[in-house]
């Protein structure tokens, strides 16, 4: 039984979605207003998955998922938001999250993205992919001083994350470029690895060079 | 008069404040240079009258140059007071002394309607006024020598210096306001998408789910606040983007085509706005739209359609795909070849006018997808808002 954690200042809401897990058979550990609350209940109750709310009150979701990423927790977060804040999806997924639902998403694909996370596997929406693909095109359009050692995609992936950005669902990205559904789903997984792996670098980077300027 | 001119005046009357004090000074030299030297002049009564009327005109034109009165008349009668002033000297003066190169009657004061000049008209006005003034000066001359050769020269230089800061305060006070307001409108917006989102969106988003789950009429009205909810969702997406362009005249194609979303359409755009000039924009969006109704025709309205942007080597890349049944290789050339011109042939026809092209893809039975490509070489740098 996978054990699930709601954070979401909207009572409303995070009570219907707990309700949903539920009843599906889930295990819904713990609920949280606000980032605080979700920070301390994780470190409390280790949930598998967290589905969290990026506009909570402070800390807000992106700065969850950091802290949740600097402790090495292994509590998969997938983002569900309402607003579709893109540089905060963006922020999210390059500070760990493992994917990103909007929350008109129907119950079964809220379903099957919370077990597909549980499993170690990446939600993407085509929205997300054209982030992710506008991210990577930002860092290779970058100067060099500005984003050393920035990730490259490589061609495969570049194909890959396109087709999913078109809507295309993994089984059919599969047939289209004769892979394996495993292949496709560890091409887009790598392409998310490697942004959160350069963020993670950044970030220490930045902490190195704030701690030489002190 | 709205707030950006308002700040380019208070620019210029900080400028003109400076010059009436640059007048005075230049004024006070004037006076004390000819009374120094007034048994020198050839009429030195008729000096002492021009000297007073150069002090009383100081006066009266610092007063002409408050905002209330500035018009261009001002500039043109100061200029003509002054050159009187300064071509007097071949009155005053002995033929010794003009050939001498001593000060003009006027000195240094002419200095100031040139600097006005500048301020006005920017560089070109400063230099058209240094020529006028150095021409009245040269001509009356018998000869020119090093001394008049550095007046013009410091002249020139300095018109051209007043003239460009002039300009460039102007621009950046200008910018300045605009930056303000931008960034009042921002965080207003904010306030407002946070506010709709927290209510509104949650409530919208839950109704649809519930409405499916339920089913019968309850699947209609959460069907329509889906669409609501996704309507409102963009307008707040691309409001927090703050996408507002300085120039009026650019639109940022992501926030353009996000516009398109709904419940069979999704979007996906890179986070950062790609600015281009709103006719192209326009055309893009245009064609886009024809894809999907493409979609429609052929594949009917359940059809699913899929929109994403790219940019990179130089170019943008729309691609509209599609889950419908697809066209199949060779039909379009055959419509064209029939004198049929479809909506294939409008999108090729919108996209060959933006000096780029419209592919069908093959997908091997994916449904359809367009892929619009447009070079960017000619448009406008991307403004980096992040």
């Amino acid at each position: 039984m996978v054990r699930v954690m709601v954070v979401d200042d909207h009572p409303l809401w995070r009570e219907g979605v707990a309700r949903d897990l539920t009843e599906a058979g889930l295990e819904v550990v713990a609920t949280a207003a606000n980032g605080t609350e979700a920070i301390n209940r994780v470190l409390a109750t280790r949930p598998e998955v967290l589905l969290l709310d990026l506009n909570i009150p402070a800390p807000d979701g992106v700065e969850v998922t950091a802290t949740l990423t600097q402790r090495g927790l292994d509590t998969k977060v997938l983002v569900l938001s309402a607003s579709g804040e893109q540089q905060d999806v963006l922020d999210a997924v390059k500070a760990g999250a493992s994917g990103y639902l909007v929350k008109s998403a129907s119950r079964e694909a809220l379903l099957d993205a919370v077990q597909a996370v549980a499993r170690g596997e990446s939600v993407f929406t085509p929205g997300l992919a054209g982030l992710v693909l506008g991210e990577y095109r930002r860092l290779s359009e970058a100067p060099p001083t500005d984003e050393p050692d920035a990730p490259r995609l490589t061609d495969r992936e570049t194909e890959v994350l396109r087709l999913v950005a078109k809507g295309l669902t993994y089984k059919q990205i599969a047939e289209r470029l004769v892979l394996s559904h495993r292949t496709v789903q560890n091409h887009v997984q790598n392409t998310l690895r490697k942004l959160q792996l350069h963020n993670r670098v950044e970030l220490v980077r930045y902490a190195i060079e704030r701690g030489l300027d002190d | 008069m709205d707030r950006a001119t308002r700040a380019a005046q208070q620019v210029d009357d900080q400028f003109y404040r400076v010059l009436t004090v640059l007048r005075a000074v230049t004024l006070v030299y004037a006076v004390g240079i000819n009374a120094a030297r007034w048994r020198d002049f050839e009429h030195p009564g008729a000096a002492w009258v021009l000297i007073g009327v150069m002090v009383v005109w100081s006066g009266v034109v610092t007063w002409l140059y408050e905002p209330r009165h500035r018009a261009t008349w001002v500039f043109i009668v100061d200029m003509a007071i002054t050159l009187a002033l300064l071509r007097s000297t071949e009155y005053t003066h002995t033929d010794e002394m003009l050939a001498a190169h001593t000060f003009t009657l006027t000195t240094y004061w002419v200095t100031t309607v040139v600097l006005c000049w500048a301020v006005r008209w920017g560089v070109t006005g400063g230099l058209l006024a240094t020529a006028i003034v150095q021409s009245v000066d040269v001509t009356m001359r018998p000869s020119v020598n090093s001394s008049t050769v550095g007046n013009i020269f410091l002249m020139v230089l300095a018109a051209m210096l007043v003239g460009y800061c002039a300009h460039a305060l102007r621009v950046a006070a200008v910018r300045r306001v605009e930056a303000e307001r931008l960034a009042a409108t921002a965080a207003e917006r904010e306030r407002l998408a946070r506010a709709v989102h927290d209510g509104v969106l949650q409530v919208l988003a839950l109704v649809q789910r519930r409405g499916a789950e339920i089913g019968g009429d309850a699947a209609e009205l959460g069907r329509l606040a889906g669409e609501q909810e996704l309507a409102l969702r963009s307008l707040i997406q691309s409001r927090a983007r703050g996408e507002v362009a300085l120039d009026g005249e650019l639109t940022d194609l992501g926030q353009a085509l996000d516009q398109l979303a709904g419940p069979k359409v999704s979007v996906a755009t890179p986070s950062r706005p790609l600015m281009l000039p709103s006719d192209v924009a326009g055309e893009i969006v245009d064609a886009v739209r024809a894809c999907l109704s493409n979609s429609i025709i052929h594949g009917g309205v359940d059809t699913s359609a899929w929109i994403l942007l790219e940019t990179g080597d130089g170019r943008l890349v729309v691609s509209v795909r599609d889950d419908g049944p697809g066209i199949p290789p060779g039909r379009l050339e055959q419509a064209e070849s029939e004198g049929r011109l479809g909506v294939a042939t409008s999108i090729k026809g919108r996209l060959r006018d933006l000096g780029g092209t419209a592919e069908l893809i093959d997908t091997a039975g994916q449904g359809c997808e367009w892929e619009l490509c447009v070079p960017l070489e000619q448009m406008p740098p991307v403004p980096q808002k992040r």
